[in-house]
């Protein structure tokens, strides 16, 4: 039954995109321009020869663009669910949603499926756009360690989403925490820079985020292939995440779908 | 209509006893740090008995924050009471799941409550599938709703170009596809022209609610419940303040305007 709901929310997300028919050529366009700055940036950057660049293949365009992918990502995953639930409170759809017989967690899961799948083929066009017009290098890749990177790292951002929407329905504000949690991500999370380059305990704090370690596992899995055991630290800090955010974030967005139905505040706006 | 309908031997299929629900208003940033954790409290049902047997069409009516909607959505299974009791086709309505709501159709006439960049057609589809409708019979549901809503020629438009009749209509005709057993509307003519709101009344009473289902009517219209109830419930401050057959409502009303 939960595919039947996931499909009918991926089309009606789909139908709405299509509605915009501008809004795809005019993204192709940022994605243009975003990646020939990043290409120069890097040409700027290599110059340098970073030797802290090494372990990740040498190449900042490369380095650079997994950061920003990963980073837009992780975005989708924490904001799409508060993004979804607020949208639905403000457009009204939200309680006839939740009147119909589809149990109100599976219309509060499924509703920002579009923009998760969506971000993922983005994230998928960037990579293949970088690698065919501006040589960032992919064919290195380690599939299977990749094949075990990439569900954990989605699996985590996914479990920020749980913590955004149950903020979304408490506080009634839209996306509380993805502002913060991005800004902290692009400190710490070694998105443009490597973490090696900070100070030792704000490398240490930087370890607590997922994208650190999501970031460490996919650029050395794609750019130096590395294997699962070379990867053991990140992989286990990732899944050590995800085994306390995971069951953590479901349970509070569940305490606060009960507590919205109760005092009837899950349609308020 | 307006007459008693012969209803008094059928079942109750809503029962309500000392039905209670309060809200909370909002908590800002300030009232945090001074150490309120919660709004001031509002008490929407201080007590509501009601009684609705099967095929009755009864209209809530009472001023502005009497509590109609507040218990059109206790029926729909939507908010959960305080205490009291809620008994809805026999299931207790603080319980409700899938099946439930299967049964209890909450008709949100909100003309918000689409997508409004889909077309009508597109927006009743998505809704089948909530409806837990399977695949194949997802078409031939929305066609016959909208074949009923006579939306039919407009089903292929963006409802953002639909007039306020035409979407309440399509809010009818997204009640039409779970094929439920109550019906509850909260306001089904607001915001309609005269002739369509009669023209909408005819259809509801006719195609929808026909003479079997059963429904609760939340309405500020004299007219919606002078063509469409048998009976007439008027709440007020929570409460169940009169109840009697339709043709009585304005005179009901009136009582309670003098009174206040």
């Amino acid at each position: 039954m939960i595919l039947g709901v996931a499909r009918a929310f991926f089309r009606r997300g789909l139908q709405e995109a299509l509605s915009y028919r501008v809004a795809f050529g005019l993204r192709l366009i940022a994605m243009a321009f975003s990646l020939a700055s990043f290409f120069f940036l890097a040409r700027f950057i290599n110059m340098g020869h970073s030797p802290l660049l090494a372990r990740y293949g040498g190449d900042y365009l490369s380095f650079g663009l997994v950061g920003m992918v990963l980073l837009n990502l992780q975005h989708t995953a924490v904001s799409a669910y508060p993004q979804s639930i607020r949208v639905a409170q403000v457009a009204g759809t939200l309680e006839a949603m939740l009147a119909t017989p589809t149990p109100s967690w599976m219309v509060l899961v499924c509703s920002p499926l579009y923009r998760f799948i969506s971000a993922f083929l983005w994230a998928a066009i960037y990579l293949v756009a970088g690698s065919l017009f501006f040589g960032v290098r992919l064919e290195q890749a380690n599939l299977s360690a990749l094949a075990l990177a990439v569900p954990l790292t989605v699996v985590a951002f996914a479990s920020l989403g749980f913590f955004g929407a149950a903020l979304t329905m408490l506080l009634r504000r839209t996306d509380p925490i993805s502002p913060a949690l991005g800004g902290l991500s692009a400190l710490l999370g070694g998105v443009f820079y490597p973490t090696s380059v900070l100070p030792g305990w704000l490398q240490e704090v930087g370890r607590a985020l997922p994208i650190t370690n999501a970031l460490e596992m996919i650029r050395r899995a794609v750019f130096a292939h590395a294997t699962l055991g070379e990867l053991a630290r990140p992989l286990g800090g990732l899944a050590l995440f995800c085994a306390v955010s995971v069951p953590t974030g479901l349970l509070l967005f569940a305490w606060t779908l009960r507590r919205t139905r109760r005092d009837g505040s899950l349609t308020h706006f | 209509m307006g007459q008693q309908h012969p209803t008094a031997s059928r079942a109750p299929v809503i029962v309500s006893r000392g039905l209670r629900k309060h809200f909370r208003s909002g908590t800002s940033f300030v009232d945090l740090l001074r150490g309120r954790l919660f709004g001031k409290r509002v008490d929407a049902l201080c007590g509501v008995d009601l009684e609705v047997r099967q095929g009755e069409i009864v209209g809530l009516m009472g001023e502005n924050g009497a509590g109609k909607s507040t218990l059109l959505r206790l029926v729909a299974g939507l908010l959960v009471p305080d205490t009291g009791e809620l008994n809805v086709l026999g299931l207790d309505a603080k319980r409700t799941g899938p099946d439930f709501r299967r049964r209890v159709c909450f008709v949100n006439c909100d003309e918000r409550s689409f997508s409004w960049r889909l077309t009508g057609r597109q927006n009743l589809v998505f809704f089948a599938a909530l409806y837990r409708l399977r695949s194949a019979a997802i078409q031939g549901r929305v066609e016959r709703a909208l074949s009923m809503t006579d939306l039919e020629h407009e089903a292929d438009r963006p409802v953002r170009e639909y007039s306020t009749g035409m979407r309440q209509r399509l809010a009818l005709a997204r009640g039409l596809l779970g094929d439920p057993e109550i019906f509850l509307f909260d306001e089904p003519t607001r915001g309609v022209d005269p002739a369509a709101a009669a023209r909408l009344r005819c259809f509801i009473r006719q195609d929808v609610v026909g003479t079997t289902h059963t429904a609760l009517v939340a309405t500020h219209s004299f007219s919606d419940v002078g063509d469409l109830c048998h009976r007439v419930v008027v709440l007020r401050q929570g409460l169940v303040f009169s109840q009697g057959p339709a043709a009585r409502a304005a005179e009901m009303m009136g009582v309670e305007r003098g009174t206040t």
